[in-house]
């Protein structure tokens, strides 16, 4: 008897566990529901809002903006000043880049010490609960349309690249919002816009989508340096980085023949956005059209002239041996690892007050003396393989910022104060120095960052927390570029290069217009590049220029054209035919005259 | 004992439902669970498949997506990439059947003759362990050990002086092909001779011993009893393979490709990763696999018949 009582009571514990297992696999939903009835009611009610202010334009904006600055701010006074608490709470789901655990400087990107830091100096100040979202930095994409579907979009949708956002706007995540309402809640974010001229790139489809971030010295591409093996220059009797791909082809061969390294260019896989960028290869000056058409960051350039010359030089380098035979195999973490193992030439990457990757060469290689790449000042054409020393700058403005259509009216305003607060002198520089004594110290009035922060509960996220503070600005600034660059230029190693990356920056900065030009952005999305862009970008191009990297140099003409007729065909023919034509419509930048 | 051998003789006649609930309640109580995680997670999810029929867009959800018809499955079968991810599919997934599907038996038996019960253990579980390796570690320890150049084999081989250039096993297509197979088979073998050495404990020693008597050797005893004794395993098992003959493992294949096989490593699972996942495209990605699932099914449903035509059980 005993016994059956035992067993019906295990039985019902095991009904009960098994029963609690099953309900928290639906667990959060009910929890998270609870919080966001309210944003889910009010979420519908703004989608309606919106709708109508689409179809009523710019002629509603004044009034509505009226109302939205009376709930949020008191009546007259813009700005943090006015900043009153919400009266139930207001839920805003920012956006962080999720880089990899060797990458993010914090453990967690979501919840950590900075984190932390806003919620309590910005989020319960105004009863706004700041929470985070992770993007993996690698699947920008992929990961904001998982959170379409499952309607979880944070509140503000934000990224680097103009043709992510437009895309965004195409597929319908975005609402346009009133310009005035921004004026009102976020002053100072609104004036750096327009002081940094780049209030004119707000419009989408001929509606407000976008709020730009500043990039100071973004004509120049100065943070991302080269650094060569000058040792084994000095070693073949030559001096300095090759100025052309000649002289580039005549080192390699000698530092092949002298057994300093046997495939000096290295290799890895090619990735992401930004592969092979072609604008060392195109014609000077550059014809507008092709520029505007096919002369973007994101889906790689097959099929034109530049693109052309660049990968015949891959061609080249690998039938030459120099380039890794089997690169198409390897990470690019193992391009960092030939590196420090004294394996290839060069390495590239952004500048930082700590630098892991020279570290540890200097580590392996303690006799190593290296050089920087330095960018002359003026275009220097190679008349055999037509490369110049041109560079993409990187943009005029730095991260952009949306709203997402299902935000509603209450996180919107929220999302416009967190921009307001995070501008402001003092929150801005925490965010970006950190707490004195722990992440910087003042040297000759100068705050310089502690270059090893690991272990510190203050620690900061990837690049100083740029992740949290990017909404603002996309690089710290103290308002000069001598001091900006020693800010990041790597401390602690045998060699100081803080000359080399200022004369880079002074370079860069005089080529700007004169031989380098920022891409070409258009105030409309294309549904070509949505329907197309993923596909060229990571499936095809991939594919075809390894073929056309590996195969003999006598077949690579015929092959350019086979491939580039496969890849028009594919769907870039329809990207560049529908950019052209918003070009034609004068729906684009230009080329300066 | 008597009363409750009574009850049951009544119980057999009368109301069943009623008694068995009553006396075993708790059991029913039980299976509510799993029946409901199999609603939930499998059926409940089933009202998704529109997104095959619309254009479906994330951010205006089902009631603000367009109804297509048919016009997604249209574009799908006008595409050049679908019929080459459909063909890859189909033929590798026939030829992971033709060589991975008899070794697991081969192995059962081989396993089952074995008599030193540690060696059979340590055996049996070195067989397991690559199961419970991820795709992504195979992946990178079949590129170390494959590379033509570098590759640990391949320098192996150079420096015994058996090549003059290394085995491109990984790089060029029809190289990769085998080797796909090959590693397919080594990291699901030892995992697949579970059932079958279950099903072969299950078969009655005194066949065996009546068959050793009547002079049968090893290998007449397998031959005549234990391959006998799990055929119906085997079918099962063979009829349930069939069923996945349209899908791959989409970890199995990114982790072993290369842009160099892509004639070869583009498959079904790749295309709908990359199309339609990574592209946002959902309507995409559920029209193909749905068109998968159906195949699947029509070839289950197919070989099960087929299966009771020749006398077996089959498996529904």
């Amino acid at each position: 008897m005993k016994k059956d009582t035992l067993q019906k009571v295990l039985a019902s514990a095991l009904v009960g566990a098994m029963a609690m297992g099953t309900l928290t696999g639906c667990g959060s939903e009910p929890a998270d529901s609870s919080n966001s009835s309210s944003s889910t009611q009010s979420s519908s009610s703004s989608s309606s809002t919106s709708s109508s202010s689409t179809t009523e334009g710019s002629s509603s904006s004044s009034s509505s903006s009226a109302e939205a600055s009376s709930s949020s701010t008191s009546t007259g006074a813009t700005g943090i000043d006015s900043f009153t608490a919400f009266d139930s709470k207001v839920t805003l789901k920012i956006p962080v880049y999720d880089r990899g655990d060797s990458s993010n400087g914090v453990s967690d990107v979501v919840n950590n010490y900075w984190t932390q830091w806003v919620q309590t100096n910005f989020g319960d100040k105004y009863n706004i609960d700041v929470e985070y979202v992770a993007i993996t930095r690698s699947a920008v994409m992929t990961d904001y349309t998982l959170l379409a579907a499952g309607k979880d979009l944070p509140t503000i949708c934000m990224e680097y690249d103009y043709d992510k956002l437009a895309t965004w706007q195409s597929e319908g995540y975005l609402q346009p919002y009133d310009m005035e309402q921004l004026k009102t809640i976020a002053p100072t974010y609104y004036q750096n816009m327009v002081d940094n001229g780049i209030d004119v790139y707000t419009q989408l489809n001929g509606e407000d989508y976008l709020c730009l971030g500043m990039r100071p010295y973004g004509n120049t591409n100065y943070t991302f340096i080269t650094w060569y093996r000058q040792d084994w220059v000095e070693k073949v009797g030559m001096t300095g980085y090759p100025k052309t791909s000649a002289e580039r082809l005549e080192l390699f061969q000698k530092l092949v023949d002298e057994g300093i390294a046997e495939h000096p260019a290295g290799g890895a896989k090619v990735s992401g956005a930004g592969a092979d960028q072609n604008y060392g290869w195109r014609d000077q000056p550059q014809d507008e059209l092709t520029w505007a058409t096919t002369g973007d960051y994101q889906i790689p350039a097959l099929s034109t002239e530049a693109q052309k010359r660049f990968l015949k030089f891959e061609n080249e380098l690998f039938n030459r041996g120099f380039k890794n035979p089997e690169y198409y195999t390897r990470d690019l973490s193992e391009q960092d690892s030939d590196f420090i193992n004294g394996k290839t030439f060069e390495w590239s990457g952004y500048t930082s007050s700590n630098m892991e990757v020279l570290k540890s060469f200097y580590e392996a290689n303690p006799d190593a003396k290296l050089g920087v790449k330095i960018n002359s000042g003026k275009l220097e054409v190679d008349p055999e393989w037509k490369s110049t020393n041109s560079f993409r700058p990187t943009n005029v403005f730095g991260a952009m910022t949306a709203f997402s259509n299902t935000a509603t009216e209450d996180q919107i305003k929220a999302a416009m104060m967190y921009m307001e607060w995070m501008a402001q002198e003092e929150n801005l520089f925490t965010m970006t120095w950190g707490i004195e004594g722990k992440n910087y110290n003042m040297v000759d009035g100068q705050p310089v960052a502690v270059a090893d922060q690991k272990g510190l509960e203050e620690q900061q996220g990837h690049n100083n927390n740029v992740d949290y503070w990017m909404i603002v600005t996309a690089a710290k600034t103290l308002g000069n570029i001598e001091d900006d660059i020693k800010a990041i230029a790597p401390q602690g190693l045998p060699q100081d290069f803080y000359e080399d990356i200022l004369a880079n920056y002074k370079g860069e900065n005089a080529m700007y217009n004169n031989g380098a030009y920022s891409d070409c952005n258009f105030a409309t999305s294309f549904d070509s590049v949505t329907e197309y862009g993923t596909t060229l970008k990571e499936e095809l191009y991939p594919e075809y220029r390894d073929q056309l990297t590996m195969c003999k140099p006598e077949e690579f003409d015929a092959l350019y054209e086979e491939l580039s007729q496969k890849y028009l065909d594919a769907g870039y023919q329809a990207v560049i035919d529908e950019r052209k034509e918003a070009y034609e419509a004068g729906l684009s930048t230009k080329l300066p005259k | 004992m008597v009363k409750n051998g009574a009850a049951k003789a009544e119980v057999r006649t009368k109301t069943t439902w009623k008694n068995a609930m009553k006396r075993d309640w708790q059991l029913y109580v039980l299976l509510l669970v799993p029946l409901a995680l199999v609603f939930i997670f499998n059926f409940a999810t089933y009202p998704g498949l529109r997104v095959a029929f619309m254009d479906y867009k994330p951010a205006k959800g089902y009631d603000g997506s367009e109804w297509v018809g048919m016009e997604t499955f249209a574009k799908i079968f006008r595409d050049s990439d679908f019929t080459r991810a459909l063909r890859n599919s189909v033929i590798f997934n026939v030829l992971d059947l033709v060589v991975g599907f008899p070794v697991p038996i081969i192995l059962a038996l081989i396993l089952n003759e074995l008599r030193y019960p540690k060696f059979k253990k340590g055996a049996q579980t070195i067989l397991y362990l690559p199961h419970f390796l991820s795709w992504a570690i195979v992946g990178s320890v079949a590129y170390t050990m494959f590379r033509p150049s570098t590759g640990l084999v391949n320098m192996a081989l150079m420096n015994a002086g058996i090549i003059q250039e290394g085995i491109p096993f990984l790089t060029e297509k029809w190289h990769w092909a085998v080797t796909y197979l090959l590693i397919g088979v080594w990291q699901a073998m030892g995992w697949g001779t579970i059932l079958y050495l279950a099903a072969i404990t299950g078969i009655n020693g005194e066949l065996y011993e009546a068959a050793m008597i009547d002079g049968a050797n090893r290998w007449k005893r397998m031959w005549h009893i234990t391959l006998p004794g799990i055929k119906s395993t085997i079918v099962t098992l063979l009829i349930m393979n069939l069923g996945r003959v349209m899908g791959s493992n989409l970890e199995r294949l990114v982790s072993l490709g290369n842009t160099q096989v892509k004639d070869f490593q583009y498959q079904l699972a790749v295309y709908i990763y990359a199309k339609g996942i990574n592209n946002g495209k959902f309507s995409m990605a559920t029209a193909v696999g749905l068109f998968q699932s159906l195949i699947g099914l029509g070839l289950v449903l197919l070989s099960d018949r087929v299966a009771k035509k020749l006398g077996e059980d089959g498996l529904l």
